[in-house]
């Protein structure tokens, strides 16, 4: 029998999403017969979820904040209150697709893999791929790199690699090593805390995975872009990259060229009048003094960002 | 807080009451710890349409917005769209929290659409009546008083005027009022029919005068809907507001807020003193402009005699008018000062013991009144506008009537008569407001405006968790671009120094170099731009070279219209008399045909007499050679019969010499002969009798020819042959010159066919012409339309 998973999932009011979701998720667990749970943590901080979720699927464990405290605490709450060592973190917004949970487990069983991520498909579209994503170094930034979502035939994004970071919205890591280091509040509210979590992995010369034999469907909506005034998620987006810069660039020659790439994009921004990156920088900055005093509490690195950022690409 | 300022004009390059006004208030919030940016066009002929020119002033900028473009018609005074898209990005850029409008000209309406398209308070100071008159002041043309408010067809009476106005040379370069004495009897008769709504005496049309009212009406209806929307409505004057409220204005929406005044330098002067025997000095100070009433001042000046000193400082764009006041001057015995600066004032004011306000508008609320009061000078102004507002008659001032040089005159003259009237009057004079005052209370007015916008959110969905960071991230947001980047300089230079200790020392230049040395997305852009400049200057001097050729075109064009224009009557006097002359011409064509058809006929009738001569001839000449051949045969016989008579003679000889018997044979043969002989004569004169008979009505037909006056003498009967050949040569030389005349005729009648042609090539001339030129359907075009087709146009052979 297939090692028993923890199925944890934050949600506000998301109770449409359970609707369409649930049904696959809960099917595939009892096809596993593997006794999964699932635990769903109402961050609503109105505990509105129990009732009809209990009511829908009473199989389904409902843990209530009681404040809403966002998604990196929320999830926190969910893999404490979890039973199995084996977690997968999920949002509302992912839909399951059979046979999804075991090619995962299998990955773990491996001690030196810190999380596992499965094929994320953007829309359900095969060939937009979220979970192939890569760090990168570019003119003194770091940048995000996911080839495999442009739609572009990718056939290294069909095979099993290394990959820089977990999709914090769909993947499986152990229930131990998340609580021994959790979201670094630092990224609070969203954004980054899960490219956080899997450096922390890399650093300890573990590794990230991307299984394609496990496939989800990311039904993206955009809901908290629908809350917050326009450019506010892209802010959180560019602050967050900034701060993980500033929390792990550890080598002097990439900490120079990065602060060379900082003081010219101020410079080039201001005078094109391109104020929202100007806002982005002045928020990130806002932060700089949380972010040096998060790169104080880093455990020793066995690898450099540098050799992370080389090994946690497949080979060409 | 951060506050914009908008204004037409701004000191140094505009220097009258409001721009003053403005720096004022400028330094003053700038003084009382807010952030103040004033965008203000103006020109630069340096500098391309819409650069943005930023200067630092201590607390406060100044934005130039580059505008060379002169406005062509009301609707570009009123709408000036170009600045749009530039005051968004001002805005955007700076961050104001609120925005102050002093003015809107040069601006454009739309820039009060801009501020509140950004969700941003928007305060305006009516500084004059423009949002009820489009000409400011409630001043006509004529510089009469308007009271007319919300009329689109009387305010489309005063563009009308100004565009009859803006064709009168006496005026100069300025037309927006005229005295009556600047313009001719006509000129001003015409003025006035348009202002009394004949606009028709002045030469408009009803069709150009409904235009007009339309487009006025059209222009209104937008300034009113601008001047409306603003949030807050600020007036310095009670007279002010109360025009506001009869130009539609709700008085609910409009604020009494008088100036404040940065007058400090003034009020260490001391007061006006007359020492014993000194005249007083009065002085005109301000804008030299008609409504500002200098003359009647020196009207009033030219009653006083000399018992007073007046000086004229200041000028205006009106050169016509300052000219006419500097020579007055010199004839009243007014001394001429002419411009001057605000720093001087003191200097001036210390000269003079009273000022003088003679305006025939109505003043809002004249800066140069309050800088007088401060420095303890009283006032003598018009009874007009707000003026009664600042000087209380016979309390810090005088009043007189407005446009009344003698009720000025005797105001002065009060003042030379009691010496210590002027000193009474400055002692009534009470402490103004100060700018900082003012500045205080706009700021609370703007707070509160502030307060009124930041309503509290309504019921969000907002998390909860999100509150504290989101605030945050607007707080950002609303920061000047200028700040977040000083900002994130200064955050820049906290990591730097955090990492010094694993980067070693590096200053930030150091970095920068470094970092545009890997390459700059600005100075690409620069770079770029610098480009597509070079190739938009390329392409703008292939558009200047194919504008000239097309500004050829045009003025040929528009030569060509305006000699049509102005020049159709000489045109019409041309062509109408060009048109006699095709006309005389054809007549005379006409009847050179008439004359050509009776020749024609004469030769025709020629023609067929010499036919039918010729006929004659010819049938007498071969009758003749007939009765030649018959002769010649009649001759043969003769010749014969006389060979006959010869061989009967041998013969009868020969008889005579047989026999006595042969005589009576002899006898009878000689009879033979001899009657032979004679029926060979007889047939010769029957020969010349019938030749006789042939020749006669030839010659009949002849002499009908050539000489019908003559008497007709016809060969008589029994003319011998030889006499009547004679005849018949006569008859052949007539003949030869009746050929003559037929070539001579026939000579004259291709000359007439060669002036045709060339009358025909004249009236399609003429017909090109009348089409090309407006005047086909005159009763020219018409006259000239019926030489298309003149009867019987082919020539006769």
């Amino acid at each position: 029998m297939s090692r028993p998973v923890s199925v944890v999932m934050p949600s506000l009011e998301d109770l449409d999403l359970f609707e369409r979701h649930m049904p696959a998720l809960l099917a595939e667990l009892e096809r596993r017969d593997a006794k999964d749970e699932v635990v769903v943590v109402d961050d609503t901080g109105r505990d509105v979820l129990a009732g009809p979720l209990g009511a829908r699927w009473p199989g389904v464990r409902v843990v209530a904040n009681k404040e809403n405290v966002g998604f990196a605490r929320a999830m926190t709450a969910g893999i404490q209150a979890a039973r199995h060592e084996l977690v997968f973190a999920m949002n509302p917004d992912v839909l399951v697709r059979r046979g999804f949970l075991d090619p995962l487990v299998a990955c773990l069983a491996e001690p030196d893999v810190w999380a596992v991520v499965p094929r994320i498909l953007l829309g359900g579209k095969e060939d937009k791929i979220e979970s192939w994503a890569f760090l990168r170094e570019r003119n003194g930034l770091l940048e995000l790199d996911q080839p495999a979502l442009s739609g572009a035939a990718n056939p290294g994004a069909l095979r099993l690699s290394p990959v820089a970071f977990a999709v914090g919205g769909a993947c499986l890591y152990r229930r131990a090593d998340f609580l021994a280091q959790g979201f670094d509040p630092l990224y609070e509210p969203f954004y980054w805390e899960d490219i956080d979590w899997s450096w922390v992995g890399w650093r300890a010369g573990k590794r990230v995975l991307y299984q394609p034999a496990s496939v989800v469907e990311h039904q993206h909506r955009g809901t908290i872009g629908r809350r917050v005034p326009p450019g506010f998620v892209r802010a959180m987006v560019e602050r967050n990259r900034l701060l993980f810069a500033w929390k792990h660039l550890d080598e002097p020659e990439l900490q120079r060229r990065h602060l060379a790439a900082l003081y010219r994009w101020a410079l080039d921004t201001y005078l094109e009048d391109r104020r929202e990156d100007l806002v982005w920088l002045a928020f990130a900055l806002d932060r700089v003094r949380a972010a040096l005093d998060s790169r104080k509490t880093l455990p020793p690195a066995l690898l450099s960002v540098s050799e992370i950022l080389r090994r946690s690409r497949p080979e060409e | 807080m951060r506050i914009c300022l908008v204004v037409h004009g701004f000191p140094p390059v505009e220097r009258t009451g409001v721009e003053q006004y403005t720096l004022g208030l400028c330094r003053a919030l700038a003084r009382a710890g807010h952030r103040v940016e004033v965008f203000v066009p103006r020109k630069d002929p340096q500098l391309a349409d819409l650069a943005l020119r930023r200067e630092e002033h201590g607390g406060y900028a100044i934005n130039w917005i580059t505008n060379n473009q002169d406005p062509t018609s009301p609707r570009e005074a009123l709408l000036v769209p170009q600045l749009r898209n530039a005051f968004a990005a001002f805005l955007e850029r700076e961050r104001p929290e609120v925005v102050h409008f002093h003015h809107l000209i040069k601006l454009g309406l739309e820039l009060v659409e801009v501020a509140r398209e950004r969700g941003l308070p928007t305060v305006y100071t009516a500084h004059d009546y423009y949002p009820v008159c489009h000409r400011y002041t409630l001043l006509r043309p004529d510089l009469s008083r308007c009271d007319v408010r919300g009329d689109s067809r009387a305010c489309a009476r005063c563009d009308l005027a100004l565009s009859h106005l803006n064709a009168q040379p006496a005026l100069g370069d300025y037309h927006s009022g005229a005295l009556r004495a600047q313009l001719s009897a006509e000129a001003w008769s015409g003025l006035q029919a348009i202002l009394a709504d004949r606009a028709s005496e002045a030469g408009f049309t009803p069709e150009a005068v409904q235009e007009a009212s339309e487009q006025r009406a059209d222009l209104d209806r937008l300034r009113a809907a601008a001047y409306r929307g603003f949030d807050l409505v600020l007036a310095p004057s009670r007279f002010l507001i109360d025009e506001l409220v009869r130009g539609g204005f709700a008085r609910e929406r409009i604020e009494y807020a008088p100036y404040g005044f940065d007058n400090a330098d003034l009020a260490a002067l001391p007061p006006p003193r007359r020492e014993p025997g000194r005249a007083p000095r009065f002085a005109f100070l301000g804008g030299v402009a008609k409504h500002k009433g200098v003359h009647v001042l020196l009207d009033a000046c030219a009653q006083l005699a000399g018992r007073a000193e007046v000086s004229v400082w200041g000028g205006s764009s009106d050169k016509r008018y300052v000219e006419l006041v500097r020579q007055r001057c010199g004839e009243v015995g007014a001394q001429w000062r002419g411009p001057y600066e605000r720093a001087e004032l003191p200097e001036i004011l210390a000269t003079v013991d009273a000022l003088v306000v003679p305006s025939i508008w109505v003043e809002n609320y004249p800066l140069v009144i309050h800088e007088a009061l401060a420095a303890g000078r009283p006032v003598l102004a018009s009874r007009v506008g707000a003026l009664p507002e600042s000087v209380q008659d016979g309390v810090n001032g005088l009043l007189f009537a407005p446009g009344d040089a003698d009720d000025l005159a005797r105001a002065l003259r009060r003042c030379c008569d009691e010496p210590e009237l002027l000193e009474q009057l400055a002692r009534g004079i009470t402490p103004g407001r100060t700018m900082e005052l003012e500045a205080h209370e706009l700021a609370a007015r703007y707070a509160a405006l502030r307060a009124r916008r930041a309503a509290p959110p309504a019921a969000t969905t907002l998390p909860p968790s999100l509150v504290s960071i989101l605030a945050r991230y607007e707080e950002f947001s609303a920061l000047p671009a200028r700040e977040l980047f000083v900002r994130v300089l200064s955050g820049l230079d906290d990591l730097r120094e955090e990492w010094a200790g694993e980067l070693g020392p590096v200053e930030a230049v150091d970095l920068l170099a470094i970092g545009l040395g890997e390459g700059s997305e600005a100075q690409d852009r620069l770079r770029e731009a610098r480009n597509e400049i070079a190739w938009l200057r390329t392409k703008k001097e292939e558009l200047d070279e194919g504008r000239e050729e097309l500004m050829t075109l045009f003025e040929d064009l528009d030569k060509l219209l305006n000699d049509t224009r102005t020049g159709s009557k000489r045109q019409a006097e041309h062509l109408e008399s060009a048109g006699t002359y095709v006309r005389q011409k054809e007549g005379e064509v006409s009847e050179a045909h008439a004359r050509l058809r009776e020749l024609e006929a004469v030769i025709a009738d020629k023609n067929r007499h010499i036919g039918q001569v010729e006929g004659h001839l010819q049938d007498a000449g071969r009758y003749i050679r007939h009765k030649e051949q018959e002769y010649r045969d009649v001759e043969s016989e003769l010749h014969k019969a006389a060979e006959f008579a010869r061989t009967k003679e041998e013969e009868l000889r020969a008889v005579r010499a047989a026999g006595e018997a042969g005589q009576q044979k002899e006898r009878s043969l000689e009879l033979s002969a001899r009657s032979a002989s004679q029926v060979g004569l007889l047939a010769v004169q029957a020969q010349e009798r019938l030749l006789n008979e042939s020749l006669r009505p030839i010659l009949s037909s002849l002499h009908r020819i050539f000489a019908p006056q003559t008497e007709l003498l016809l060969p008589k009967q029994g003319t011998p042959f030889v006499d009547l050949l004679g005849a018949l040569a006569q008859v052949r030389n007539a003949l030869e010159v009746l050929e003559k005349e037929v070539s001579w005729r026939r000579q004259l009648a291709d000359e007439l066919n060669w002036r045709r042609g060339r009358m025909e090539k004249m009236r399609m001339l003429v017909n090109f012409w009348l089409w090309r030129l407006p005047l086909a359907l005159s009763p020219l075009g018409r006259e000239v339309k019926k030489w298309d087709a003149p009867p019987n146009r082919e020539p006769q052979p």
